[in-house]
């Protein structure tokens, strides 16, 4: 698949603060791109770049092939953009909105059909400030979508939805990608990361940490499953010494529930089994769960 | 662009609170000029020109200087008094002939007012102070030629002054506040994501704010002449060009205060304290030449005093805008100035 996003050394600094720092990374044709990082990390910046928004010191950023410096107005017409919060005019109502977007490009898809997609046929003539915030968020992502954008850019489409409002953003923006638009997308929700993204980049302190799939992010832990024991009463001195051989790191939650991380090869669970049989520690529970984006996210943010 | 420009229009017919007060507060100050007589409190603005410069003529002016309600201005040629009362800058001239003298006293009077009233005035207490001065048995003759002119009253002046304080409230206030909400609701960002070019986002806000300020004239004229018999004999269209070249110069302004305001609020602030002065400092509803110094060279330069010079001389006094082009100069050099300022200034985030 080609690169449609090509960010090469990009550094943005005001004064002295520096917001974006060295930052790399390639999006290719038709995935889903997550840039996940805490408040501050530079994500907003870095999206507001690529959008045009923001000028940026120095760095090489090339959007559809074309140089972003040079063909500021070009790539405009070529990307969907929803930004992290905006509103639009309080005095016309959704149809009203899309086509007056839809006049800014030269070719705009139909108000009735993006309202339809997005499920807001019913509330084309309502205003804005009379619909929910899950129904918000899907016309502003409608109005990304006006000019048939080749790709999507959202900046954290789902901050402070309820949880069926943001499996049902989720799903429209699958099935965007699915019908071939390319999708960037900044979030700090774990499980949202997670359920969307083919690839994802962690950023913090204006920088990219790592790239890689889900997958392999969960992969790269050091101490990847975690191992949740509940005993019947709270265990000697003799046997927390016992759980530090297990694992140095043990995390007590409470009188009688201790967290290990343990390894994921076979032998890894069989050691931790047999040192607790063997100091006579007999569980009342046991949970072994695989690390989480979240594991992933603290790890390298806290690192 | 027609769909941006068409979509400015709803949002502010659709605004009708904004709307409302924008119309209605104009329409107020008409009513309140119109219904009280501001005429009875106004003075004369009378110009003297002293030829015969002997002891009794200067006393002769020492003494109407001192008349309440007069307000003398000492002009030193014939051609400058006859064009400022064709002007309507002054409502009366007393010329003081060469060979005027104790003996035979005469004076011409010429009054470009059409105050019957008024005008007996000035001759009798001209007359009055002449036999005080020279000798009570003197008959003093007074020639009193009228300047062709339309009669014209104080509500007229201040019913274009109107016209003036709502084309700044609509386009300066209105403006700032419109635009600085637009940035704190980032609507400005989200525009700038677009391809739209920034000149047709400002020549439609513009545009859109051209077409209220025109039904908005229309209304407080037709107010004015209609319900308030004021007297308009100029051309309309030029009228509304000058309306047009006026609200300009002020959306401008409004353009370069959004820049500062950060917030609605801040907006309205920012936008009343530069144009209450300016209404006030402008001669909007009391000649701006009544002011202390040096606040007529102020006003000299505010943009709404050009506009409101222009209005009134091309409605009361029926020049054309070739006649006023002075005051068209100076207002174009303010669409340029304050145009590229606003271009410099002006911030979509």
């Amino acid at each position: 698949m080609n690169p449609v996003v090509q960010v090469s050394g990009l550094n943005k600094s005001y004064g002295k603060f520096v917001a974006v720092n060295n930052v790399s990374f390639n999006v290719l044709e038709g995935e889903v791109f997550g840039i996940l990082g805490p408040n501050g990390a530079g994500k907003t910046t870095t999206l507001e770049i690529i959008e045009g928004l923001l000028s940026y010191s120095s760095g090489e950023v090339t959007i559809l092939g074309l140089d972003l410096r040079k063909h500021s107005k070009n790539i405009k017409s070529q990307l969907g953009i929803q930004l992290q919060s905006s509103a639009y005019f309080d005095y016309l109502n959704l149809t009203e909105i899309l086509n007056l977007f839809g006049s800014m490009y030269k070719d705009a898809r139909n108000s009735t059909d993006l309202l339809n997609e997005v499920g807001l046929a019913r509330k084309s003539k309502s205003r804005l400030k009379h619909l929910s915030g899950g129904e918000t968020n899907k016309f502003t992502l409608a109005a990304a979508l006006i000019n048939n954008p080749k790709i999507l850019i959202l900046d954290e489409p789902t901050t402070a939805l309820d949880p069926n409002s943001r499996r049902e953003v989720w799903n429209l923006i699958q099935s965007i990608n699915k019908s071939g638009t390319t999708v960037l997308i900044t979030t700090h929700y774990m499980e949202e990361a997670n359920t969307l993204c083919d690839k994802i980049a962690i950023m913090n302190h204006g920088e990219i940490i790592t790239v890689d799939t889900p997958a392999n992010l969960k992969q790269s832990l050091q101490f990847p499953n975690t191992m949740t024991l509940t005993t019947p009463e709270a265990l000697s001195k003799d046997n927390l010494n016992c759980l530090s051989g297990i694992d140095p790191n043990y995390e007590q939650i409470d009188l009688t529930t201790y967290k290990l991380q343990i390894g994921t090869e076979p032998g890894d669970f069989h050691y931790a089994i047999k040192t607790l049989s063997a100091n006579s520690i007999e569980p009342m529970k046991l949970e072994i769960s695989e690390p989480t984006l979240e594991d992933v996210f603290i790890n390298f943010t806290q690192s | 662009m027609t769909q941006l420009f068409i979509s400015n229009l709803k949002i502010m017919y659709r605004n009708r609170q904004t709307a409302f007060w924008a119309l209605f507060f104009p329409l107020l100050l008409v009513t309140v000029f119109g219904l009280f007589n501001m005429n009875e409190y106004s003075k004369s603005k009378i110009g003297i020109l002293d030829l015969a410069q002997s002891e009794s003529s200067s006393q002769l002016i020492n003494e109407l200087n001192k008349v309440q309600g007069w307000n003398l201005f000492i002009e030193d040629e014939p051609n400058t008094l006859q064009n400022k009362l064709e002007s309507g800058a002054l409502e009366y001239g007393i010329y003081i002939p060469e060979d005027f003298s104790d003996t035979e006293p005469f004076i011409n009077i010429q009054y470009a007012s059409t105050n019957d009233v008024g005008h007996q005035v000035i001759a009798a207490t001209t007359r009055d102070t002449i036999q005080r001065l020279i000798n009570p048995n003197y008959s003093v003759t007074t020639i009193e030629n009228s300047i062709n002119k339309e009669p014209t009253n104080y509500f007229d002046n201040v019913l274009l002054g109107i016209i003036g304080l709502a084309i700044t409230v609509n386009s300066v206030i209105s403006v700032t506040i419109q635009l600085s909400t637009y940035r704190n609701q980032k609507i400005l960002k989200r525009l700038l994501a677009t391809p739209l070019p920034i000149w047709k986002f400002f020549f439609c806000e513009i545009l859109a704010h051209l077409v209220l300020v025109l039904v908005q004239t229309t209304i407080i004229l037709a107010v004015g002449s209609f319900v308030f018999n004021a007297n308009i004999y100029g051309n309309l269209f030029y009228i509304y060009i000058i309306v047009v070249i006026g609200t300009i110069v002020f959306i401008n302004i409004g353009f370069i205060l959004s820049a500062w305001a950060n917030s609605p609020a801040a907006g309205s602030g920012l936008g009343n304290a530069v144009i209450f002065p300016m209404i006030f400092l402008s001669g909007t509803f009391f000649p701006a030449e009544y002011l202390p110094w040096p606040l007529p060279l102020l006003s000299a330069i505010m943009p709404l005093t050009p506009m409101l010079d222009g209005l009134r001389e091309v409605a009361l006094s029926q020049m054309s805008l070739v006649d006023i082009w002075p005051s068209l100069l100076i207002l174009l050099v303010w669409i340029i100035l304050s145009g590229v300022i606003a271009n410099r200034v002006f911030k979509f985030n």
